[in-house]
């Protein structure tokens, strides 16, 4: 190698050092003592730890999977066991590859099962979603998958799915074409913590794949089914607490903060139903900004969810003819 | 030799950082405080009309909120327990106790609190120089506050706050929303001005000030009351949110009528806000024959019972305009 080869190597080992230097680290908040939250990486990561290793909802994008890594060290010495998928969108399985092949199974159950345990190979952290899910992320076979075979789910469920993990109930329950047709929550339920997935997104209007299931009242649904789950601190109100819940983006929420989303989105399917029967066309619904009152909190005009998109979802599943 | 010079340096280092650290108070601002009602005592007290937006610097979000806003949602069982937040609890009409924390060890002030009232919660107001909270943390009822020490006047800057009303007949803020306080005792006054910010719902920062009085007679309740809902509107269907679709409620002109002011004028706006805007105003205000209510200052002659302070025995006797 010659000197120049030498120099331009360097400098781009330090360009690479450099930009990861300047990426901001991951923020990390306990929710309750044995749940954090991990932003950073796309979607919101939650973590639950215990004496039987750790679990996964979510794995974010992918893109800092090995800062997702670090930042786990600190809070576990062991290894991760399950990720448990909330969706298939990308954002919140982007990561299940890398996490879960840095993780170690449970023998004789997910993540390789009996086989791995007589054959004494080592398995990652098994990957756990609605049956949508993987569907969604796989592909019939001879066609291109949309994501890699090594981050599909590698159990699937129908409705709900139980687990008993580092002392506490655990419950991922299906919630029928909210974001899509593959969603579900995940309730821990001694830490008293729910993962509400992309039903849930406090920063932006909620996302609602029409075309993948996804319906402004499966929405609704489930918006108000975490609501019936989730406990507020009544009656000593004045003690922050109750449940908390963990959105697909953006901080830790209460029960009065999802009161707040769920009032925005009913309110914004009303205004849509009312332009809808006064009989204006998607445009016309469009240009009468039915999401005013919401739309420099939770709008957008460019990005991968603008507030229009949001709009024509609202106004797809209300002409769908049904209300799912 | 060297380690006396080392352990001097440090000790002078100890001294400076406590001499220059704001958590010694300047000011005792403890004690029991009556509410003043000088400003805004309509809207404190008895309440704002239905749709009187006037003196808010809204953006269009904010007052398309406020309009869409049905007092049923009060009904609602998820909402029949949520208390005001701090940049409501500012403008309201309570009185305050405020208390302080101190280390056992140091003798400094860790914390000044304030009081709740009936439906607000208790607030601590961290003087120990923590950070505030990951944008990714929880938001509460009574946000997380921080103080300094600026002169004798004591700075809070509070974020992480719920999303609450701005004013009780459906003024939003969201949960974006952050305010800072200006705290000053003068012999038995105590005047807090609140400057509210709110990239959601304002346009430029809501300015507000309040009297407190130091007055140990009044009843302050350090907590609010335990809350529980029940069903209020059982008519209500699973699953419904009262609001008003735009230009559907009937109410936001009642104002407008009523002190026959355009309507614009109380739909508020930043605009609104400024001495220039009385003289556009000028033209087009039609004074009514008679004045409808409120006619005889804050209260109508009654008295509060719950920290808000006595009325200087007004009387109201009189129906005519008062001024």
């Amino acid at each position: 190698m010659g000197i120049p080869r030498v120099i331009a190597a360097f400098v781009c080992m330090l360009g690479v050092s450099l930009a990861a230097q300047q990426r901001p680290p991951l923020d990390v908040v306990q929710v309750a003592p044995q749940v954090y939250l991990l932003a950073g990486d796309g979607g919101n990561i939650a973590v639950q730890h215990g004496p039987d290793g750790v679990v996964l909802v979510d794995s974010g994008a992918g893109q800092r999977s090995d800062d997702v890594l670090a930042a786990l060290k600190p809070i576990s010495a062991l290894p991760i066991r399950y990720i448990l998928n909330t969706s298939a969108n990308a954002e919140h399985v982007g990561g299940n590859g890398r996490l879960s092949q840095a993780g170690e199974g449970l023998g004789g159950g997910g993540g390789g099962g009996a086989a791995a345990v007589i054959s004494g190979v080592r398995t990652g952290a098994a990957r756990l979603a609605h049956e949508n899910v993987l569907l969604r992320m796989s592909a019939p076979l001879g066609q291109k998958a949309p994501f890699p075979e090594a981050a599909w789910p590698t159990e699937a469920f129908i409705d709900r799915k139980n687990l008993y993990l580092n002392g506490e109930a655990i419950q991922i329950l299906h919630v029928p074409s909210a974001h899509s047709d593959g969603d579900s929550v995940v309730f821990f339920r001694r830490s008293d913590v729910i993962v509400a997935g992309a039903v849930v997104d406090i920063t932006r209007f909620p996302v609602i794949e029409v075309s993948r299931g996804g319906s402004i009242q499966g929405e609704i649904d489930a918006l108000n089914f975490i609501l019936e789950l989730a406990i507020p601190p009544t009656p000593l109100v004045w003690h922050p607490g109750g449940t908390q819940i963990i959105p697909a983006r953006g901080r830790v929420l209460e029960h009065a903060d999802v009161v707040e989303y769920r009032d925005m989105v009913t309110v914004v399917r009303d205004v849509v139903r009312d332009l809808i029967e006064k009989g204006m066309t998607r445009e016309q619904i469009r240009a009468a900004e039915p999401t005013r009152g919401y739309t420099r909190r939770y709008g957008s005009t460019t990005g991968p969810w603008t507030t229009e998109m949001f709009v024509d979802a609202v106004y797809a599943s209300l002409t769908k003819g049904a209300t799912r | 030799m060297l380690r006396n010079l080392v352990a001097i340096a440090f000790v002078v280092a100890v001294a400076g950082a406590t001499h220059a650290s704001p958590a010694f108070a300047q000011i005792d601002l403890s004690g029991t405080y009556a509410s003043r009602m000088h400003e805004d005592w309509m809207e404190r007290w008895p309440g704002p009309d239905v749709g009187d937006f006037t003196g808010l610097p809204l953006n269009d979000d904010g007052r398309a909120k406020a309009q869409a806003y049905s007092p049923s949602q009060l009904s609602l069982p998820e909402r029949q327990c949520l208390y005001y937040g701090p940049s409501y609890t500012v403008i309201g009409p309570f009185g305050a106790k405020i208390w302080s924390e101190s280390d056992p060890v140091t003798g400094r002030i860790v914390s000044w609190n304030l009081s709740g009232a009936v439906d607000k919660t208790p607030r601590t107001i961290w003087m120990d120089g923590r950070p505030h909270p990951s944008p990714h943390d929880r938001h509460t009822f009574g946000g997380f506050s921080t103080g300094r020490w600026q002169g004798n006047t004591l700075v809070v800057t509070t974020t992480h706050m719920k999303a609450t009303p701005l004013r009780r007949n459906g003024v939003p803020t969201s949960d974006l929303a952050t305010m800072t306080e200006y705290v000053v005792r003068h012999d038995d006054l105590l005047t807090i001005t609140a400057v509210i910010e709110d990239p959601a719902y304002l346009t430029e920062p809501h300015v507000i000030s309040r009297s407190y009085q130091l007055d140990p007679t009044v009843n302050i309740q350090v907590f609010p009351n335990p809350c529980n809902p029940v069903i209020e509107a059982p008519g209500l269907a699973a699953g419904a949110v009262p609001h008003f679709v735009p230009g559907g409620n009937p109410f936001i002109g009642e104002m407008a009528k009523r002190y026959g002011l355009p309507l614009e004028v109380t739909l508020g706006g930043a605009e609104t806000l400024y001495p220039e805007y009385r003289r556009k105003l000028q033209s087009q205000y039609v004074r009514p024959a008679t004045c409808g209510r409120y006619c005889c200052g804050w209260g109508g002659g009654n008295t509060g019972a719950i920290g808000f302070g006595d009325t200087a025995n007004l009387v109201c006797t009189t129906r005519e305009p008062t001024r």
